[in-house]
């Protein structure tokens, strides 16, 4: 929860008349980061953890000072990362505990925190910046997260480590670039959960930069990964004919079950286009004309087609949430049928570059 | 936005809605859920709700700034905000 925290305007000026209305006082910013894409002037202050009774009453602060509790990307706040340890006395959260904060970029830490004393000690003796919270577990005590040191590596390491030495990280995968956010599953096997795009891939976080192997087939994008004891894999998924879904999925080997309806009521009047997209090596030269990735698009390659194929080229702008999303802006695909009707939001032609999953299907995980 | 609860076996949501809300968590028992709403004295607030017959529900923050990203407690005592 934001802590309000900022420099009052302390300039005196004369009582308004009786009645009168005045504009606010100056707001006024002495952070270097003071705004925030689709956000505007961010709140000043500091997000601290509280801690609440279920059953009512006034709420603890557990964390104070001039820091916030959650990592920054370059100043930007993407909410606090934190869980619980399963004994229920130690919460570990990533942030910066520093008053510099605002002047480091992309530095976090993962610290403990003791629930009873309110101790804070900095399990990682290396700062990073995680994408991902810590998340401890109770198989092994050890915490898993994304940070930043070289390529995007998930670590693990015990959340107790501290009065003995400090937290050796482990890398346990790499991913590469675009790897999105993993998840760790539950159990001893600590099975970790991945999503590099367009596939699901899990692999033991035991095994240092253990096999790849897909549980999924197919194109489409996910989010939201969970995992259960079962061995079962949560996420929502998105593909180019359906907006985002629920799917449940026993991993490996069996197949997806669908368990929301998202939209259906709006899709049930729709008969959608059939996509189908194009994709191949773009020769040398611009002899080719389509071009493979959007960026082929947003660079200004010369998009053509041959008028006598019956195929109908669809040009579909997406406009981006903010600039780092622009490598998504437009992708050409081509429709072997015109499209009748598409609801708002719901075809989708663009998909990340590809990238490079290392597959052993001999693999036992 | 309603929170609901999904029936995984039987593929579908029951009921539709359960109370007004958002970002509903479960207890570590099964008992209860946490979840976002407006409330008093002003904004967001924390609310749980029991998942009994009944389903009795009550505002448990009265703070001045919205929490976020509420978690239990695993001994379901506390939940920090």
């Amino acid at each position: 929860m934001l802590v309000p925290d900022s420099t009052l305007w302390n300039i005196s000026l004369p009582k308004p008349p009786e009645g009168a209305k005045w504009t606010p006082a100056p707001r006024v910013v002495d952070d270097l980061h003071y705004r925030q894409d689709k956000v505007g002037f961010m709140q000043q202050g500091f997000t601290h953890l509280f801690l609440a009774p279920s059953d009512g009453g006034t709420a603890r602060a557990l964390t104070s000072g001039r820091w916030h509790v959650g990592a920054r990307f370059d100043g930007l706040t993407f909410g606090a990362g934190y869980d619980w340890t399963p004994d229920g006395r130690t919460i570990v959260f990533d942030g910066l505990r520093d008053s510099t904060w605002d002047r480091q970029y992309q530095v976090s830490r993962i610290y403990t925190l003791d629930v009873a004393s309110g101790v804070i000690r900095a399990l990682v003796s290396r700062p990073g910046c995680g994408t991902t919270p810590p998340s401890p577990r109770r198989a092994h005590r050890r915490i898993h997260r994304v940070r930043l040191l070289g390529p995007h590596a998930p670590h693990v390491g015990p959340v107790d480590g501290g009065a003995r030495r400090l937290w050796a990280t482990r890398c346990v995968a790499d991913f590469g670039p675009r790897s999105g956010q993993p998840a760790l599953g539950p159990g001893r096997q600590g099975r970790l959960l991945h999503g590099p795009g367009s596939r699901l891939d899990q692999r033991p976080v035991r095994r240092p930069f253990g096999r790849l192997r897909d549980v999924t087939q197919g194109r489409s994008r996910f989010a939201h990964l969970a995992g259960t004891h079962a061995g079962r894999c949560r996420r929502a998924q998105r593909s180019r004919a359906r907006p985002r879904r629920g799917t449940d999925r026993s991993a490996p080997g069996a197949s997806s079950t669908r368990v929301t309806a998202v939209n259906d009521d709006v899709l049930a009047s729709k008969r959608l286009a059939r996509v189908e997209e194009v994709w191949y090596t773009r020769a040398a030269g611009r002899g080719a004309g389509l071009a493979r990735q959007a960026a082929g698009v947003r660079s200004g390659t010369e998009v053509s087609f041959d008028p006598r194929d019956p195929r109908r080229p669809v040009l579909d702008v997406h406009v981006g949430f903010s600039y780092m999303f622009q490598n998504f802006a437009a992708t050409v695909t081509w429709c072997s049928t015109p499209i009748r009707a598409v609801a708002p939001g719901t075809a989708t032609h663009s998909r990340t570059p590809s990238t490079t999953i290392i597959r052993d299907p001999t693999t036992t995980i | 936005m309603g929170v609901g609860a999904l029936d995984h076996e039987r593929r579908r949501i029951a009921p539709p809605v359960l109370v007004k809300g958002s970002d509903a968590r479960w207890s570590p028992d099964g008992t209860r859920i946490l979840y976002f709403a407006d409330g008093e004295p002003k904004g967001t607030q924390i609310f749980v709700r029991w998942m009994d017959a009944e389903g009795a529900s009550s505002q448990v923050t009265r703070l001045t700034e919205t929490p976020t990203d509420g978690k239990w407690a695993p001994t379901v005592r506390r939940s920090p905000s």
